[in-house]
């Protein structure tokens, strides 16, 4: 005998009443439970004028609940079936939130990051004036520091295994492809520490003059002066011990 | 008025005749646009998709968009588009919604397998196409399980407010096996041997792990592709497959499947020559790597393991682009094929990126460092399957694919390493017997990708009538980000020694290690280790050479071994051989002071196409005390059991004849030699057979006393075995019985060990 | 005990780059004979470079440089070839790499989400709208 789950039943209630419900819910943080009433209401009543609202409080049910690919999918069916509804600037919003927050840290692989990146371009895109379009143009700023992040990362890598023309090609990308990022300082400044390294001294002095013009105050500058200047111009040189050096590569 | 077209059928946009509908659509603007016969999707939403809005001239061609704009979204069982006077008016019909999707008959897959496959969910819009591709995915896993004949009707309950159930009934239908494989036009090798090499397998009961007994056409192509390396292997270089014909049987229940070949001649190697394009290159210096030597029988696999050979020799003379292609003449009198291996300059390119994808908890740069390209290095494809290996090697990743696409200029390209993560974290409890220890269980968690920072961390426990051990070992494959493996042991290890010398021993210690390669296959590890261990519970009846060895000792040790690896693998090496070479000193501090050598080699030899196996294995060893002090008994070597099959643990060596205590000894050689051969019953059982014999010694104790013999006699035991990996574990059996051996020796025939993971 | 020998970056041949003549090759020429250059002046287009080196790795040891050959082409606005310089190992300098980075946001995955391995799917649930991944 199969036992029907409790949501299960077939219970035919007015779809305003449910709807309260699912409210209530939300507001008492039931996200789970909220998200399946709203369902409830859609299912029940497809054609009632709560069946919009209900899709898209369903979704940001699910969005606050963490459940960031049922969101995702109940937001792509709210768009592809109300694509001119005043709420659906919202929904794109929603979308490109739930991608963003699931950004992982730039030694991982940055997947999410990139759909991150369209799902706000699309929101400026098609909804330039809305409030939604300003948070989404800081946030596209973030993400691409994050991208620039994960460039910095693999170049530092191979930076330190001593592969010059690896690093160079990363840290370039970054200077070209990432301008407004915060890592073009560092980026500068590896630069100078590769074509130091290769003996190519005019790229090296270019690229430190570059760094020096536009951040001036920056640390990485006082690194790159010291490299090619005069050494004892660096901030204190804090010269980690070996085991400390040791300890940290481990954990 | 357009002829109205039937409802509920998505129609395609013509209107039969297209002329009379034109005149209709030309001429005059649109005044406005009235939708008609929406219920769940808002006006807005419609005119949205329309390609044309009041104010605009009526003009066919866009009206003809619209009109598909509107059918492609999916939403509208039918569209009609139709003029009253300026205005368009949009008739529709919207698709129903589907209320609930249930499935009957499916006995042998779960309804959320079944729901996981198909596109169609509750509240989504029911389409005719969308239904027909999900029947075609249902049939397409019941296929996938051998049941092709297998049917399934998509049912239709109508419901108010224009909502339908959508039910899928399946008739499931009987597994179809394959009742027979049958060869014809196989002179040379038996219809048994041809089976065994192609992967269907005729249906058993005992197959009922496997589904490679069910009739699978993809698999039958996979077959013919099996069945051609096997021929050309043995030298048949015109061997054609002339059909695989699968037929069903007249109660429609299995299928026969008959492969016709056509096997030609038997061809052997003719001349066999280098030639190349490269300046500085000795064709010469290259001719010891040809593994194909003149007069014997031709092996395409055996070419194409000298292609790979000839590369990496090329490559290891730093060529970058390099390409070896083998130009085969076949001579038809003499049957001999004359092979030429053109070394030509590749083309000239590099790898302009790498990005490594779907690691999702692994770091970057545990993937990154296993590459042996890296980004601007020129571009090379044995380094590049060299890398796809290195990476599959390290064990946490499902699936490694490395694709390349080209980059920014013709000569260059981007690498995707693309990889697919397992779960490496184990917890594995076994439980097992063996006649030296009694029942034995163990326990043991591990992660091998700690963080996904690739470092091993294991917490192990094993508990038995005569040993408990738990220990925690970790490991940092690269300290410091260099290619040197780092870690730390920290063990407890209790042993009851009472019935072969009337001890207990408890020691408790921690290890630092570190290992690094020397070359491909040299590998050094040193390591420092501190242990206290205790012998206890020594009964008053013990042995005084025991008694007076009561009591705890420290002993603190440096140690090196090297170890040379040519084996083949090493879980269970079938061919090659190895050296290993151990010295530990003892005397940083800490009671004992002693210098302990070990030597040890092992050699494999595939017999008859590798499914006979001759390994020698032997070791010597020696301990020798610094200064005056001797040898503490929990420092003397010990040899039976495992090491030397036919005599009990701590069987054989000095031993004090009053108590029958073994003593041990600061000298030993052992060396086994072992058949092991299949049984007759087909390779997926695992069921393998061996012969052995262990031979071996043991002594030089430092005791004079007459009721301790320490003749280091050589004892030699012959013995038979049985070992099966079954499905619960490796099983083994072992008899032996001792020829040489000292009276007072132990013995011991038979010995039997089981183990499992779960 | 052999070393192993890895071969890094474009390193061009002798024979190749006696090819090219100042005040003559074009840019395409030299992308003929070359190939694609390892990397072009960061901001001066004019100039070329092509870098390659032989590295040695023993046992552990960071891999120390056998060989390297920077070639440097400058060209003039025409895009001739006015000046061609080849560096070695010895013009480079032991540089110090300079152990911070610049911080970047994005979640690091907890010790326990690390373990269950079924990550991404559950975070923190106070965070909102802070950097990205929170």
């Amino acid at each position: 005998c199969s036992s029907t789950k409790p949501e299960d039943q077939y219970v035919e209630r007015p779809a305003d009443q449910i709807y309260q419900e699912a409210d209530a819910a939300m507001r008492e943080e039931r996200f789970k439970v909220a998200a399946k009433l709203y369902d409830e209401v859609e299912r029940q009543h497809p054609y009632s004028e709560w069946a919009g609202k209900a899709q898209i409080m369903a979704a940001y049910a699910h969005y606050q609940d963490l459940k960031y690919d049922d969101a995702i999918l109940a937001l792509d069916r709210y768009i592809q079936l109300h694509p001119g509804s005043p709420d659906v600037a919202y929904a794109y919003y929603m979308r490109a939130l739930s991608y963003y927050e699931q950004i992982t840290d730039v030694r991982r692989d940055q997947r999410m990051t990139r759909l991150a990146l369209d799902a706000l371009s699309e929101v400026v895109r098609r909804f330039p004036d809305s409030q939604y379009a300003r948070d989404a143009k800081i946030k596209i700023d973030l993400t691409n520091d994050h991208l620039a992040g994960k460039e910095m990362e693999v170049g530092r890598f191979y930076l330190k295994q001593g592969q010059y023309t690896a690093g160079i090609g990363r840290f370039r990308t970054v200077i070209e492809n990432y301008q407004t990022t915060s890592h073009v300082p560092e980026a500068l400044h590896r630069l100078v520490e590769c074509y130091l390294a290769l003996g190519i001294t005019d790229e090296a002095k270019t690229a430190a003059a570059v760094l020096g013009h536009n951040f001036p105050g920056s640390e990485w500058y006082t690194d790159s002066y010291a490299l090619l200047v005069d050494a004892n111009v660096r901030p204190e040189r804090n010269e980690k011990s070996w085991i400390s050096r040791a300890w940290s590569s481990l954990f | 008025q357009a002829g109205a077209p039937n409802p509920g059928a998505a129609k395609s946009a013509a209107f039969g005749d297209g002329t009379l509908v034109a005149q209709m659509f030309s001429g005059g603007t649109i005044r406005d646009i009235r939708v008609v016969g929406v219920q769940r999707i808002e006006p807005t939403t419609v005119r949205s998709y329309l390609a044309v809005a009041p104010g605009d001239p009526f003009d066919p061609d866009r009206i003809d968009q619209s009109l598909k704009a509107l059918f492609n979204t999916g939403l509208f069982a039918d569209v009609v588009l139709k003029r009253e006077g300026d205005v368009l008016v949009v008739q529709v019909a919207e698709n129903p919604i589907i209320n609930r999707i249930a499935f009957e008959g499916n006995r042998r897959i779960e309804k959320e397998n079944l729901e996981k496959e198909i596109q169609l969910r509750p509240r989504v819009v029911y389409t005719r196409t969308r239904v027909q591709s999900d029947v075609q995915r249902i049939l397409d896993i019941y296929r996938r399980q051998g049941r092709f004949a297998a049917t399934v009707e998509p049912k239709i309950i109508q419901l108010d407010q224009n909502r339908v159930d959508l039910v899928f009934e399946i008739n499931e239908g009987v597994r179809t096996g394959v009742r027979g494989i049958t060869f014809i036009g196989n002179e040379k090798f038996s219809d048994g041997t041809l089976r065994e090499a192609i992967q269907t397998r005729e249906t058993a009961w005992w197959r009922f792990m496997t589904s490679d007994d069910n009739y699978d056409p993809d698999r039958l192509n996979y077959d013919r592709d099996l069945l051609r390396r096997y021929y050309l292997k043995e030298g048949y270089a015109d061997f054609r497959v002339v059909s695989a014909v699968a037929e069903l049987t007249p109660d429609r229940e299995d299928f026969v499947i008959t492969f016709t070949v056509d096997e030609g001649e038997r061809y052997k190697f003719g001349k066999m020559d280098i030639s190349t394009s490269l300046k500085a290159l000795d064709p010469e210096q290259l001719r010891r790597v040809l593994t194909t030597r003149e007069g014997d029988w031709y092996n395409a696999q055996e070419v194409e393991n000298t292609i790979n050979k000839l590369t990496n020799a090329v490559g290891d003379l730093q060529y970058a682009f390099v390409d070896v292609r083998p130009r085969i003449s076949r001579n038809r009198e003499d049957q001999t094929i004359d092979i030429t291996y053109d070394i030509v300059e590749g083309p000239r390119v590099f790898v302009e990126r790498i990005d490594v994808t779907g690691n999702i908890r692994t770091l970057d740069k545990v993937v990154r460092r296993e590459m042996l390209l890296s980004e601007g290095d020129p571009f090379s494809s044995t380094k590049l399957r060299r890398s796809e290996q290195r990476i599959k090697d390290l064990g946490y990743f499902e699936r490694v694919n490395i694709t390349t696409a080209e980059g920014s200029a013709p000569d260059r390209t981007v690498m995707n390493v693309e990889v697919t993560e397992q779960s490496t974290g184990e917890i594995s409890i076994g439980a097992g017997y063996s006649t030296s220890d009694g029942p034995l269980a163990d326990f043991s968690i591990r992660e091998r990708n700690l963080l996904g920072r690739g470092q091993d961390l294991r917490f192990g426990a094993t508990v038995s009538g005569s040993r408990q051990e738990y220990d925690v070992s970790f490991t940092e494959p690269y300290f410091l980000d260099r290619d040197l493996s780092a870690g730390f042991d920290l063990f407890r290890i209790t042993r009851d020694y009472q019935d072969e010398s009337s001890f207990d021993e408890k020691s408790t210690g921690l290890a630092l290690r570190m290992g690094y390669p020397l070359t491909e296959n040299l590998r050094q590890r040193v390591y420092y280790q501190l242990q206290n261990t205790d012998i206890t519970s020594v009964p008053s009846t013990a042995s005084r050479y025991i008694q007076d060895q009561k009591g705890a000792r420290l002993t603190s040790l440096i140690g090196q071994e090297l170890t040379y690896d040519r084996r083949n693998s090493r879980l269970n090496p079938t061919e090659g051989y190895y050296i290993r070479l151990t010295n530990d000193l003892a005397g940083l501090g800490g009671d004992a002071r002693f210098l302990r050598n070990r030597l040890g080699a092992g050699y494999y030899l595939p017999l008859f196409d590798e499914s006979w196996v001759l390994s020698t294995t032997g070791e010597i060893g020696y301990i020798v005390g610094i200064g005056d002090d001797g040898i503490a008994l929990s420092d003397r070597f010990f040899l039976g059991g495992d090491t030397l099959r036919g005599f009990n643990t701590a069987g054989i060596g000095p031993r004090d004849l009053r108590t029958g205590d073994a003593l041990g000894g600061t000298r030993y050689y052992r060396a086994s030699v072992e058949m092991s051969f299949p049984v007759g019953l087909p390779e997926e059982f695992g069921l393998k057979g061996h012969a052995f014999s262990d031979v071996g010694t043991l002594g030089k104790v430092d005791i004079n006393d007459p009721l301790v013999p320490d003749d280091e006699s050589v004892r030699l035991s012959v013995g038979t075995g049985l070992s099966w990996r079954s499905p619960f574990g490796p099983i083994r059996l072992d008899f032996a019985v001792p020829i040489l051996k000292e009276d007072y020796d132990k013995k011991e025939i038979f010995r039997f060990s089981f183990g499992t993971r779960f | 005990c052999s070393p192993t020998v890895a071969t890094r970056g474009n390193m061009a041949d002798p024979d190749r780059i006696a090819e090219i003549k100042a005040g003559q090759s074009r840019r395409e020429d030299v992308a003929d004979i070359l190939g694609t250059p390892t990397s072009v002046g960061t901001f001066d287009q004019n100039v070329w470079y092509y870098i390659g080196q032989k590295t040695e790795k023993v046992a552990f040891f960071q891999p120390s440089v056998m060989e390297r050959r920077v070639v440097v082409v400058h060209f003039d606005d025409a895009g001739v070839v006015r000046e061609m310089k080849q560096l070695d190992a010895s013009d480079g300098q032991q540089v110090e790499m300079v152990d911070r980075s610049t911080p970047t946001a994005g979640r690091e995955l907890s010790f326990l989400e690390q373990m269950l391995g079924n990550v991404g799917r559950f975070s923190a649930k106070d965070a909102r709208g802070r950097g990205p991944g929170r």
